[in-house]
């Protein structure tokens, strides 16, 4: 029996005018891997909600067509009951992890299924073996990499029983070696009969490891995939002989005493140069930048940014910009263009936000609120509102995280665009080889301080 | 509290119930007695297990600190406030205020109670790991709703911590400044769209991902509990304290109406 079946099917949101998904025709067979590839909002997510259930029981709107999963309509038929018979990995694996530790997480499911403690205990050693997560099995959820978290989540799915797995987007926040670590774990679960449909917005090595790789656009399949080209090389390079805004004197710095993240780093970075920030999970990307934003004091060394001396955020007002991964954390306003303005009116400058909206390619949202808008362009306000403020040096933690290949290149070109222009110094964490090899004038690559490797 | 990889003692090895038992015991018996003597001797029963855990310095410090203060300003308040009774002025202030001897005396007492209940209780959350104490919870009849909303609590709240930190400094960062309550009222302000839009998506995810893992409230636990003969035996001498500390309030030995004897 062919465990997922899709006939005709297609879906569209209660609140949307276009339908999600269109005349969706898929089989994967047992022991198949299946990878789904194409830019945000083309559908991937809605065709794996309704191999799960969650369309339209949880998620409403109007499917029309056959889905069948191990012979049941996942549509139709009670979530509990889905579940036994289908695994889902969320994108956000933090969000999916209930519990306190390791095995509480991987038991969850099997808790629900009302098994007996013996029968959960057996299936949580096993999931957790399968996964190579079992040295970590006492550990807090929170001390996970993101890569180990992933397969966290997968492990529980795992463990209920279920021999069809969906993954959303697994690898969108992973480094290079944690998506090895999953893309081998899938390999492993194929091989072992299941079935696995993962969506994705590159596929990197996963490519070579996937039995098909079919593309989505505008809610339609398409039988095979072309890779996405790599960007071409946006910077002209050469730069880096303007004025120093970074200088970074044998700094060491971290969190808990003892243990530095960062230790011994040098680095002057000069007025025009974008640099790009790359190195396994842990290797201290994110803590350079908060030493650099002022969030962080360094344990030992010299600090200077933009002419101040023991930088903190106050005294870096409107000299410094720092995008989060989570453009969430930084929309503090009602509108678009007050969101645009916030920075500016803070330092008591004048300003204009109309040019930027339209360079933003926001000018229609100009009164919306900010949380209306999808992920890219939030993305891309958050990144508008530090650009308002014409600073000195931008801080990029991971722009590329959660974003398609075309939304991360205009969200770069703004950057390099502004680095050209005004002569702000950039300094960019990403996992992505490809935004580096188009957009990094140099590149410099962290590594961890204790030489082990988090996934 | 709770330090993963502690040394793990006898303590550590009682059932969670058990644990959870002693805290409402201790509480019980510190609002049945009323004798300084008697409190005090209650006091030093729930300090001796800290000598079997044996607590690092820097938490033990931070602990007495907190405790000591907690217990010096309850002996402050009552010595100013306290009108259970005849007031015998030990000082006097040029406001009006003054210092009572009655009133330390009931502070003094009322801070034995309060630190041999704290004592316990911090001693639970100790060497009791959340998940556990929960479990217990869930096996003395707690609702498993109830009991999902504190893990996820307890799961999210360090991460929510952060997020909000993080807006802050995107505050600070885009020019948003000052210092005082005005200020501080502000940014609390600025910071509550952005974290409850973060909130609000994440809940969604969890929400979809415990649909998609068959959450409901009729589940079986991976453990279960079982009282061990260490467990009864504990279980045993707990009642005997709260027994005895009925007895004693029935002889007389209770908080009495009027005040210290």
């Amino acid at each position: 029996m062919t465990p997922v079946r899709v006939r005709q099917l297609g879906y569209a949101y209660a609140s949307a005018h276009a339908p999600s998904l269109c005349d969706i025709d898929l089989e994967v067979e047992a022991g198949e891997l299946v990878a789904l590839v194409g830019r945000s909002g083309c559908g991937k997510s809605s065709l794996l909600y309704s191999l799960n259930g969650v369309i339209p029981q949880a998620l409403g709107g109007r499917r029309t067509g056959a889905v069948e999963v191990l012979g049941i309509d996942p549509g139709h038929t009670r979530l509990a009951e889905v579940s036994r018979r289908v695994g889902m990995v969320f994108q956000n694996p933090a969000a999916q992890l209930f519990r306190l530790t390791v095995e509480e997480d991987v038991a969850f499911g099997c808790e629900n299924l009302g098994l007996a403690p013996a029968e959960t205990a057996a299936r949580v050693d096993e999931a957790l073996e399968r996964l190579g997560l079992s040295p970590l099995r006492r550990r807090p959820v929170q001390q996970l990499s993101g890569g180990q978290q992933q397969r966290l989540a997968l492990a529980g799915v795992l463990a209920m029983g279920c021999s069809v797995l969906l993954l959303d987007e697994p690898s969108s926040d992973l480094d290079e070696s944690g998506r090895a670590a999953l893309w081998r774990a899938l390999a492993d679960l194929r091989a072992a009969g299941h079935s696995v449909v993962v969506s994705e917005h590159r596929l990197d090595g996963g490519r070579a490891l996937a039995d098909r790789v079919l593309a989505f656009d505008a809610g339609r399949l398409a039988p095979t995939a072309e890779p996405f080209p790599a960007p071409a090389r946006r910077r002209s390079g050469g730069r880096g002989d303007g004025q120093p805004v970074v200088e970074l004197d044998r700094v060491s710095g971290g969190y808990t005493r003892g243990k530095p993240v960062l230790e011994d780093l040098s680095l002057t970075v000069r007025r025009g140069e974008m640099i790009g920030v790359c190195g396994p999970n842990g290797s201290g990307k994110t803590t350079l930048l908060k030493l650099l934003a002022g969030l962080l004091p360094p344990s030992a060394g010299r600090v200077v940014v933009s002419g101040v001396e023991r930088p903190r955020p106050a005294r870096l007002a409107g000299r410094v910009g720092l995008l989060l991964q989570n453009p969430d954390e930084q929309l503090l306003a009602d509108t678009v263009a007050a969101e645009l303005s916030f920075g500016p009116r803070q330092l008591g400058r004048p300003f204009d936000p109309l040019p930027l909206l339209a360079r933003l390619g926001l000018a229609q949202y100009r009164d919306a609120s900010p949380f209306a808008l999808s992920r890219g362009e939030r993305q891309r306000l958050a990144l508008g509102g530090l650009l308002a403020m014409q600073p000195d040096l931008l801080l990029l933690d991971e722009p590329t995280s959660g974003l398609d290949q075309e939304s991360w290149v205009a969200l770069l070109d703004l950057v390099a665009e502004q680095a050209a222009a005004n002569g702000t110094a950039v300094l960019f964490t990403t996992h992505h080889r490809e935004a580096v090899e188009a957009f990094a004038d140099r590149v410099i690559t962290l590594s961890r301080v204790d030489g082990g490797d988090v996934d | 509290m709770w330090i993963d990889g502690r040394r793990q003692t006898c303590l550590d090895r009682l059932d969670p119930r058990v644990k959870l038992a002693y805290s409402v015991s201790v509480a019980a018996a510190g609002m049945m007695l009323g004798q300084p003597v008697l409190l005090a001797t209650l006091l030093a029963l729930t300090l001796a297990p800290w000598l079997v855990l044996r607590p690092p310095l820097r938490r033990l410090r931070a602990l007495l600190l907190v405790a000591g203060l907690a217990a010096a300003g309850m002996v402050v308040s009552q010595g100013f406030f306290y009108h259970g009774g005849p007031r015998t002025p030990l000082l006097e202030l040029p406001c009006g205020l003054s210092v009572a001897w009655e009133g330390l005396a009931y502070g003094a007492v009322q801070s034995l109670r309060l630190l041999a209940v704290v004592s316990a209780a911090l001693l639970v959350v100790f060497c009791c790991h959340s998940s556990d104490l929960l479990l217990a919870m869930t096996s003395l009849g707690l609702p498993q709703e109830l009991a999902f909303m504190l893990v996820l609590a307890l799961r999210f709240l360090p991460e929510t911590i952060e997020q909000g930190q993080r807006i802050l400094t995107a505050q600070e960062l885009r020019g948003v400044r000052g210092r005082g309550p005005l200020a501080a009222v502000r940014r609390l302000a600025l910071m509550t769209p952005p974290l409850l839009g973060c909130l609000a998506r994440r809940a969604r995810q969890t929400a979809l991902a415990a649909e998609a893992r068959a959450w409901t409230p009729r589940r079986q636990a991976a453990r279960e509990l079982r009282l061990s003969a260490t467990d009864r035996l504990v279980l045993a001498a707990l009642a005997a304290l709260v027994l005895a500390a009925g007895a004693a309030m029935w002889g007389g030995y209770g908080a009495p109406p009027g005040g210290i004897r």
